[in-house]
Protein backbone atom coordinates (compact mmCIF):
# COMPACT_ATOMS: atom_id res chain seq x y z
CA UNK A 1 0.00 0.00 0.00
CA UNK A 2 1.57 3.38 -0.85
CA UNK A 3 -0.13 6.80 0.50
CA UNK A 4 0.46 9.63 -0.44
CA UNK A 5 1.67 12.21 1.61
CA UNK A 6 -1.38 14.62 1.65
CA UNK A 7 -3.64 10.86 2.09
CA UNK A 8 -1.54 10.64 4.88
CA UNK A 9 -1.47 13.67 6.54
CA UNK A 10 -5.07 13.64 6.59
CA UNK A 11 -5.86 10.52 7.70
CA UNK A 12 -3.72 11.42 10.62
CA UNK A 13 -5.19 14.08 10.91
CA UNK A 14 -8.17 12.53 12.15
CA UNK A 15 -6.26 10.85 14.44
CA UNK A 16 -6.39 6.98 12.99
CA UNK A 17 -2.76 6.38 12.24
CA UNK A 18 0.75 8.00 13.41
CA UNK A 19 2.90 7.35 10.12
CA UNK A 20 2.67 5.64 7.16
CA UNK A 21 4.72 2.63 5.44
CA UNK A 22 5.91 3.12 1.89
CA UNK A 23 5.61 -0.47 0.50
CA UNK A 24 6.05 1.25 -3.39
CA UNK A 25 9.22 3.56 -2.15
CA UNK A 26 9.64 6.40 -4.58
CA UNK A 27 12.95 8.61 -4.80
CA UNK A 28 13.37 11.05 -2.03
CA UNK A 29 13.12 14.61 -3.72
CA UNK A 30 16.97 16.68 -3.86
CA UNK A 31 16.67 19.65 -1.46
CA UNK A 32 19.05 22.76 -2.61
CA UNK A 33 18.69 25.02 0.88
CA UNK A 34 21.45 27.30 1.06
CA UNK A 35 21.76 28.22 4.13
CA UNK A 36 22.87 25.58 7.01
CA UNK A 37 23.46 25.20 10.50
CA UNK A 38 25.54 22.50 12.51
CA UNK A 39 27.46 21.47 9.23
CA UNK A 40 30.38 23.14 7.53
CA UNK A 41 28.94 22.68 4.18
CA UNK A 42 25.14 22.68 2.56
CA UNK A 43 24.39 19.16 2.52
CA UNK A 44 22.93 17.27 -0.85
CA UNK A 45 21.05 13.92 -0.61
CA UNK A 46 23.03 12.89 -3.47
CA UNK A 47 26.01 12.75 -1.53
CA UNK A 48 24.34 10.74 1.28
CA UNK A 49 23.92 7.56 -0.43
CA UNK A 50 25.06 4.56 1.23
CA UNK A 51 23.43 6.99 4.68
CA UNK A 52 20.11 6.56 6.01
CA UNK A 53 18.41 9.65 6.30
CA UNK A 54 16.16 10.92 8.66
CA UNK A 55 14.13 14.32 7.58
CA UNK A 56 12.64 15.79 10.37
CA UNK A 57 10.53 18.77 9.56
CA UNK A 58 9.86 21.13 12.46
CA UNK A 59 9.97 24.98 13.76
CA UNK A 60 10.84 25.86 17.11
CA UNK A 61 8.03 27.81 17.37
CA UNK A 62 6.04 24.21 17.19
CA UNK A 63 5.72 22.59 20.95
CA UNK A 64 5.30 19.33 19.17
CA UNK A 65 8.48 19.68 17.68
CA UNK A 66 10.24 20.33 20.74
CA UNK A 67 8.90 17.99 22.49
CA UNK A 68 10.00 15.37 20.03
CA UNK A 69 13.85 16.65 20.08
CA UNK A 70 15.08 14.76 22.75
CA UNK A 71 14.69 11.65 20.63
CA UNK A 72 16.13 12.94 18.06
CA UNK A 73 18.74 14.03 19.86
CA UNK A 74 18.96 10.25 21.33
CA UNK A 75 18.64 8.94 17.73
CA UNK A 76 21.78 10.85 16.35
CA UNK A 77 23.24 9.95 19.56
CA UNK A 78 23.32 6.20 18.92
CA UNK A 79 23.12 5.86 14.99
CA UNK A 80 25.13 8.51 13.32
CA UNK A 81 28.42 6.47 13.90
CA UNK A 82 26.16 3.44 12.41
CA UNK A 83 25.28 5.51 9.11
CA UNK A 84 22.31 7.33 10.50
CA UNK A 85 22.21 11.27 8.70
CA UNK A 86 19.79 12.66 10.75
CA UNK A 87 19.02 16.38 8.93
CA UNK A 88 16.32 19.15 10.43
CA UNK A 89 14.10 20.75 7.80
CA UNK A 90 13.43 23.88 9.42
CA UNK A 91 10.36 24.80 7.94
CA UNK A 92 8.49 28.59 9.68
CA UNK A 93 4.83 28.85 9.28
CA UNK A 94 4.48 32.18 9.56
CA UNK A 95 5.98 35.47 7.61
CA UNK A 96 9.14 36.80 8.37
CA UNK A 97 8.09 38.95 11.33
CA UNK A 98 7.36 36.51 13.71
CA UNK A 99 10.75 35.72 13.63
CA UNK A 100 10.92 31.95 12.53
CA UNK A 101 13.00 32.85 9.53
CA UNK A 102 16.06 34.61 11.48
CA UNK A 103 18.93 32.86 11.48
CA UNK A 104 19.93 33.66 14.82
CA UNK A 105 16.69 32.67 16.35
CA UNK A 106 17.32 29.02 14.80
CA UNK A 107 20.50 28.88 16.36
CA UNK A 108 19.53 29.78 19.71
CA UNK A 109 17.06 27.09 19.49
CA UNK A 110 19.46 24.25 18.63
CA UNK A 111 21.32 25.10 21.48
CA UNK A 112 18.84 25.22 24.14
CA UNK A 113 17.82 21.78 23.10
CA UNK A 114 21.12 20.57 22.51
CA UNK A 115 20.65 19.92 18.70
CA UNK A 116 23.88 19.38 16.64
CA UNK A 117 22.93 17.05 13.62
CA UNK A 118 22.59 19.58 10.45
CA UNK A 119 19.44 21.82 10.27
CA UNK A 120 18.72 23.60 6.57
CA UNK A 121 16.69 26.79 7.05
CA UNK A 122 13.95 26.01 4.18
CA UNK A 123 12.70 29.28 4.91
CA UNK A 124 10.55 29.19 1.47
CA UNK A 125 9.19 26.30 2.24
CA UNK A 126 10.75 24.87 -1.23
CA UNK A 127 11.77 21.32 0.83
CA UNK A 128 8.98 21.11 3.07
CA UNK A 129 6.33 21.47 -0.51
CA UNK A 130 8.57 19.07 -2.48
CA UNK A 131 8.07 16.52 -0.03
CA UNK A 132 4.61 17.29 0.09
CA UNK A 133 5.01 17.98 4.00
CA UNK A 134 1.56 19.81 5.97
CA UNK A 135 1.73 19.25 9.44
CA UNK A 136 4.67 20.05 11.79
CA UNK A 137 6.69 17.91 12.88
CA UNK A 138 6.87 15.25 10.53
CA UNK A 139 9.27 12.32 9.69
CA UNK A 140 10.60 11.30 5.91
CA UNK A 141 12.78 8.23 6.57
CA UNK A 142 15.08 7.63 3.73
CA UNK A 143 17.08 4.25 3.03
CA UNK A 144 21.00 3.80 1.73
CA UNK A 145 19.68 3.97 -2.03
CA UNK A 146 17.86 7.47 -1.29
CA UNK A 147 14.11 6.08 -1.57
CA UNK A 148 11.51 7.18 0.63
CA UNK A 149 10.38 4.14 2.68
CA UNK A 150 8.56 5.64 5.96
CA UNK A 151 6.73 8.68 6.59
CA UNK A 152 5.00 10.20 9.45
CA UNK A 153 3.69 13.44 11.54
CA UNK A 154 3.25 13.75 15.03
CA UNK A 155 4.78 14.68 18.39
CA UNK A 156 6.76 11.47 20.13
CA UNK A 157 8.61 10.94 23.29
CA UNK A 158 11.75 8.96 24.42
CA UNK A 159 10.71 5.27 25.07
CA UNK A 160 7.11 5.51 23.90
CA UNK A 161 5.70 3.00 21.51
CA UNK A 162 6.31 5.93 18.35
CA UNK A 163 9.56 6.29 19.50
CA UNK A 164 10.27 3.00 19.50
CA UNK A 165 8.34 2.26 16.16
CA UNK A 166 11.04 4.94 14.53
CA UNK A 167 13.82 3.46 16.20
CA UNK A 168 12.86 0.04 14.55
CA UNK A 169 12.42 1.51 11.41
CA UNK A 170 16.06 3.18 11.80
CA UNK A 171 17.57 0.12 13.12
CA UNK A 172 15.62 -2.14 9.95
CA UNK A 173 17.12 0.19 6.93
CA UNK A 174 20.91 0.29 8.77
CA UNK A 175 20.74 -3.17 8.86
CA UNK A 176 19.95 -3.47 4.96
CA UNK B 1 -13.23 40.67 28.94
CA UNK B 2 -16.60 40.98 27.35
CA UNK B 3 -17.36 39.63 24.56
CA UNK B 4 -19.11 41.55 21.54
CA UNK B 5 -21.17 40.09 19.16
CA UNK B 6 -19.45 39.95 15.69
CA UNK B 7 -18.11 37.30 13.19
CA UNK B 8 -16.28 35.87 11.36
CA UNK B 9 -15.21 33.29 8.85
CA UNK B 10 -14.04 29.78 8.64
CA UNK B 11 -11.90 28.05 5.73
CA UNK B 12 -10.48 24.75 5.33
CA UNK B 13 -7.68 23.92 7.32
CA UNK B 14 -6.72 20.58 5.41
CA UNK B 15 -8.80 20.39 2.43
CA UNK B 16 -12.08 20.15 2.47
CA UNK B 17 -12.40 16.76 4.00
CA UNK B 18 -11.36 18.64 7.52
CA UNK B 19 -14.27 20.69 7.30
CA UNK B 20 -14.36 24.30 8.98
CA UNK B 21 -11.12 25.91 10.88
CA UNK B 22 -12.33 25.73 14.48
CA UNK B 23 -11.13 29.39 15.32
CA UNK B 24 -13.23 32.51 14.81
CA UNK B 25 -12.24 36.87 15.57
CA UNK B 26 -14.48 38.72 17.47
CA UNK B 27 -14.29 42.24 19.00
CA UNK B 28 -14.11 42.83 22.62
CA UNK B 29 -13.09 45.03 25.07
CA UNK B 30 -10.23 44.77 28.49
CA UNK B 31 -9.80 47.69 30.74
CA UNK B 32 -12.52 50.07 28.39
CA UNK B 33 -10.08 49.17 25.54
CA UNK B 34 -11.28 48.16 22.06
CA UNK B 35 -9.35 44.71 21.52
CA UNK B 36 -10.03 42.22 19.17
CA UNK B 37 -9.65 38.16 20.19
CA UNK B 38 -9.45 34.89 18.89
CA UNK B 39 -12.09 32.16 20.07
CA UNK B 40 -11.82 28.70 19.31
CA UNK B 41 -13.70 25.54 20.02
CA UNK B 42 -12.70 23.63 23.44
CA UNK B 43 -10.91 20.71 21.40
CA UNK B 44 -8.34 23.10 20.02
CA UNK B 45 -5.37 24.97 21.61
CA UNK B 46 -3.92 27.84 20.08
CA UNK B 47 -0.17 28.30 20.11
CA UNK B 48 1.74 30.83 22.17
CA UNK B 49 4.79 30.06 20.80
CA UNK B 50 3.26 32.19 17.80
CA UNK B 51 1.01 34.01 18.66
CA UNK B 52 -1.98 34.64 15.65
CA UNK B 53 -1.58 37.94 13.61
CA UNK B 54 -3.68 40.21 11.64
CA UNK B 55 -2.44 40.91 8.84
CA UNK B 56 -4.80 43.92 7.33
CA UNK B 57 -5.12 44.60 3.71
CA UNK B 58 -3.00 47.73 3.87
CA UNK B 59 0.28 45.99 4.71
CA UNK B 60 0.56 46.14 8.94
CA UNK B 61 0.24 43.53 11.04
CA UNK B 62 -1.34 43.23 14.80
CA UNK B 63 -0.21 40.36 17.12
CA UNK B 64 -2.94 38.97 19.19
CA UNK B 65 0.01 38.18 21.77
CA UNK B 66 -1.73 38.57 25.46
CA UNK B 67 -3.58 36.25 27.43
CA UNK B 68 -2.03 33.89 29.71
CA UNK B 69 -0.30 30.86 28.86
CA UNK B 70 0.16 27.16 29.80
CA UNK B 71 3.54 27.15 31.90
CA UNK B 72 5.37 25.41 29.28
CA UNK B 73 4.33 28.16 27.10
CA UNK B 74 3.08 26.02 24.58
CA UNK B 75 -0.54 27.45 24.64
CA UNK B 76 -2.67 29.99 25.49
CA UNK B 77 -5.33 29.30 28.36
CA UNK B 78 -7.08 32.07 27.12
CA UNK B 79 -8.31 33.83 23.68
CA UNK B 80 -5.53 35.47 22.90
CA UNK B 81 -6.04 39.48 21.99
CA UNK B 82 -4.37 42.87 20.81
CA UNK B 83 -5.31 46.39 20.72
CA UNK B 84 -8.02 47.19 18.43
CA UNK B 85 -6.42 49.50 15.70
CA UNK B 86 -9.51 51.97 15.63
CA UNK B 87 -9.99 51.40 12.12
CA UNK B 88 -13.69 51.52 11.55
CA UNK B 89 -13.30 48.12 9.60
CA UNK B 90 -10.80 45.50 9.80
CA UNK B 91 -10.11 43.70 6.79
CA UNK B 92 -7.62 41.11 5.57
CA UNK B 93 -6.33 37.76 6.92
CA UNK B 94 -5.85 36.40 10.74
CA UNK B 95 -3.33 33.36 10.12
CA UNK B 96 -3.03 31.08 13.67
CA UNK B 97 -1.16 28.31 14.54
CA UNK B 98 -3.56 25.91 16.89
CA UNK B 99 -3.46 22.11 17.90
CA UNK B 100 -6.61 19.53 17.92
CA UNK B 101 -6.31 17.86 21.85
CA UNK B 102 -6.11 14.56 19.88
CA UNK B 103 -3.63 15.19 17.97
CA UNK B 104 0.12 15.59 18.40
CA UNK B 105 0.89 18.05 15.79
CA UNK B 106 0.49 21.92 14.79
CA UNK B 107 -1.38 23.41 11.83
CA UNK B 108 -1.36 26.48 10.15
CA UNK B 109 -4.17 28.47 9.09
CA UNK B 110 -5.37 31.82 6.87
CA UNK B 111 -8.14 32.97 7.24
CA UNK B 112 -10.25 36.14 5.54
CA UNK B 113 -11.56 38.49 8.28
CA UNK B 114 -13.76 41.38 7.68
CA UNK B 115 -14.88 43.23 11.08
CA UNK B 116 -17.84 44.12 10.95
CA UNK B 117 -19.17 41.13 8.98
CA UNK B 118 -21.56 42.57 6.16
CA UNK B 119 -24.73 41.95 6.60
CA UNK B 120 -26.85 40.09 4.21
CA UNK B 121 -29.36 42.12 2.14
Amino acid sequence: MRISPRAAACVLATGLVAASVTNDPRPAPSWDNSSWLNTEAPLQLERLRGSVVLLNFWVFTCGNCTRTLPSLVAFDSVYRSKGLALIGIHTPEFPPYAGEHDRHNLAQALTRYGVDYPNAQDNDSRTWNRYGIRFWPSFVLIDKRGRIRYEGVGEFHLGDATHRMWERRIQTLLAE
Amino acid sequence: MRLLPATLMAVAACGSDLGSAPVRLVQTRHAGQRTLAVMASPDVRINARLPPAIELSGGSVIRLARGRISSDSSYFLDPPWGIHPGHPVIRGALRISYCRRDEALCRSVVLPVSLPAKRAT
